[in-house]
Order: C-alpha cells, then structure tokens, then sequence
C-alpha cells in the first residue's frame, strides 16, 4: 500500500490534524504569555502593595454623615506633589528605582549612572537631570552632602495614567 | 573667540572691566557637549577652565558625592589654575551642553601681563573651592 491510502489506512490525516493543532495551540499559548509578560512583571514589581490591598478587610459603606464629616478633611490634606513622566521616564525611573535599592535608601549618583550604562538603560544622564530638577531625586545635606535619596514628598505618575483619569 | 557680552552674563564675570572681559573673551572657546560625555576627568591633567553656557553638568567625586551645575556662568575646572593642576572631579554631561572654555596657558599669559585681573580672578575661584570643598570630603556614606 502505497500513497495517500497507505496515509489514510495509518490515521496519517487524525496526526497530522493533531500535530497542526498542537503546534498552533502551542504558538498561540506562547504569543498570549509574551503578551501579558509585561503586565505580569508589573505585578510582581507591586505583589506587596496588591497583597496589602487584599488583606484589608472590607469597610461597610460609609453613612451620609460620615461622608459629610469626611470632607472637609479632603479639603485640608496637604496636596502632594506629582510629576508626570513619559512611558519611557518612567520606565527608566522603575529601573534607577531598581538599581538604587541596592546601594540603600542614600545613594551615590555616579554609581547609579554607571550601573544604568552597564545594563544599557536607554538615555540615563537626560532621565538622571529631569528627576533632580522635578525633584523626585533629592540632595541630602550635613555630612551626606553630595549623596541623594528619592523624595518622599514627590509622586511619580505615568502621563498615560493621568490623561486616563482625566 | 566669545562674544565678550556673554561672558557679562556670568556671574563669575560680571564684576570684572569691560575691557578684562574682552581679554578673557579672545582667548575662550565654546564647546559643545552631549549627555553622557565626560568634559573632564577626575585625577587627569587639568588643562581648561569652562564656564557653562547652558546645560547640565554632574561633577562626580571620586568619594562617590556629586552634584549639578546647571546655572548659566557657572565655572568649571577650577583646577587647571591651582597646584597640582589635576582635576578634583569628573565632569559628565546630564543634557546637552555649551561651555566657554579657556585653555589655563593662556590664562597664565593674561595674569602675567595683568597681575590685577590674576589676583581677581583667583579669589573669585578660592570662594568656589570654598563652597565645593563638603563634596571632595572623604567619608563615604553610601
């Protein structure tokens, strides 16, 4: 038996319809992964502040007096100041975050430099000068002059996120 | 050559005659800078002052300390007038950058030939070394 019969006769059709599909489903399983990788690392980056939000036990509504009490508080909170970054900002300010977690909260700015050119973050002098001059990097004083920690009082959001909530 | 009125513009030069700005002016030269190159460096021979134009530029320590000159008239390698005439910091460029720079023999040729305009000009860079000296403090916090 020879030719497309011999292939019929072998379930030859049944295989390769099998192996088509396991090949397909395959790619498909691995393009959806490399699509959400991203977010997925974004995650993991947040896993703490997610399973803080998680654990909170859930409030009953508030009653109309307590919201009325409420805001005035609203009113009178200190605003904190929130610099808009570019996706690439702030991408590079995950990252300078990143690198600066391992020398501690004080950190040396030319090393930070050298690790960034080290794992070829992409413009990280221009991205270094927009952080200090919207101080979101800040300078300490006293003997640690000259050394530089990320300012509590300063938010960075994404421009994105903003236009969205706008 | 510099246009002498933008030397006026710096605070490092404002006080100075008209006519020793003039001087200053012929022997200086703007140079320009992309971020990421180093103007100069740490411990090397210390050949030119520069006097930034625009930009913004890290003075890197050898300690690990830094900090940014980014006011316009800002002066820079103050070094390459004082014994042992080796730069205290490196100079690396955080944007885009214009300095006038001012070869240190030239310099020392003006001073020779003006010893007023020297004696000026060296006071005005004690202060700088004065205010700059926290930075080149050895303790090393991080």
């Amino acid at each position: 038996m020879y030719g497309l019969s011999a292939i019929s006769a072998a379930n030859g059709w049944l295989i390769t319809a099998a192996g088509i599909s396991i090949v397909f489903t395959g790619l498909a399983v691995l393009a959806t992964v490399l699509a959400n990788l991203e977010k997925a690392l974004t995650a993991w980056d947040k896993r703490r502040e997610l399973m803080k939000k998680g654990r909170a036990t859930p409030r009953p509504a508030p009653t109309p007096e307590e919201v009325a009490a409420a805001k005035p508080k609203e009113e009178t909170a200190p605003t904190v100041p929130v610099v808009d970054l570019s996706q690439e900002q702030m991408e590079v300010h995950g990252y300078f975050q990143w690198l600066t977690k391992r020398q501690g909260e004080i950190f040396s700015l030319p090393r930070l430099l050298e690790q960034a050119e080290k794992r070829g973050i992409r413009n990280p002098y221009t991205h270094l000068d927009f952080f200090l001059r919207h101080g979101l990097i800040q300078e300490l004083g006293g003997e640690q002059r000259g050394f530089y920690r990320w300012n509590p009082q300063v938010k960075a959001k994404s421009a994105e996120e903003a236009e969205v909530g706008s | 050559m510099i246009p002498s009125a933008e030397l006026q513009q710096s605070p490092f030069l404002d006080d100075l005659a008209e006519s020793d700005r003039a001087h200053l002016a012929q022997i200086g030269v703007p140079t320009h800078w992309m971020p990421g190159e180093a103007i100069f460096t740490a411990r090397s021979p210390a050949k030119y002052l520069y006097i930034l134009k625009s930009g913004s530029i890290l003075l890197c320590f050898p300690n690990g300390r830094s900090f940014v000159v980014r006011e316009p008239g800002q002066l820079l390698g103050w070094s390459s007038l004082v014994s042992p005439f080796h730069y205290t910091a490196t100079g690396l460029c955080l944007t885009e950058s214009t300095l006038f720079q001012f070869p240190n023999s030239e310099l020392y040729k003006l001073f020779q030939m003006d010893a007023g305009l020297g004696q000026r000009i060296m006071q005005k860079i004690a202060t700088v070394m004065q205010e700059r000296r926290p930075y080149r403090t050895r303790t090393v916090q991080a």
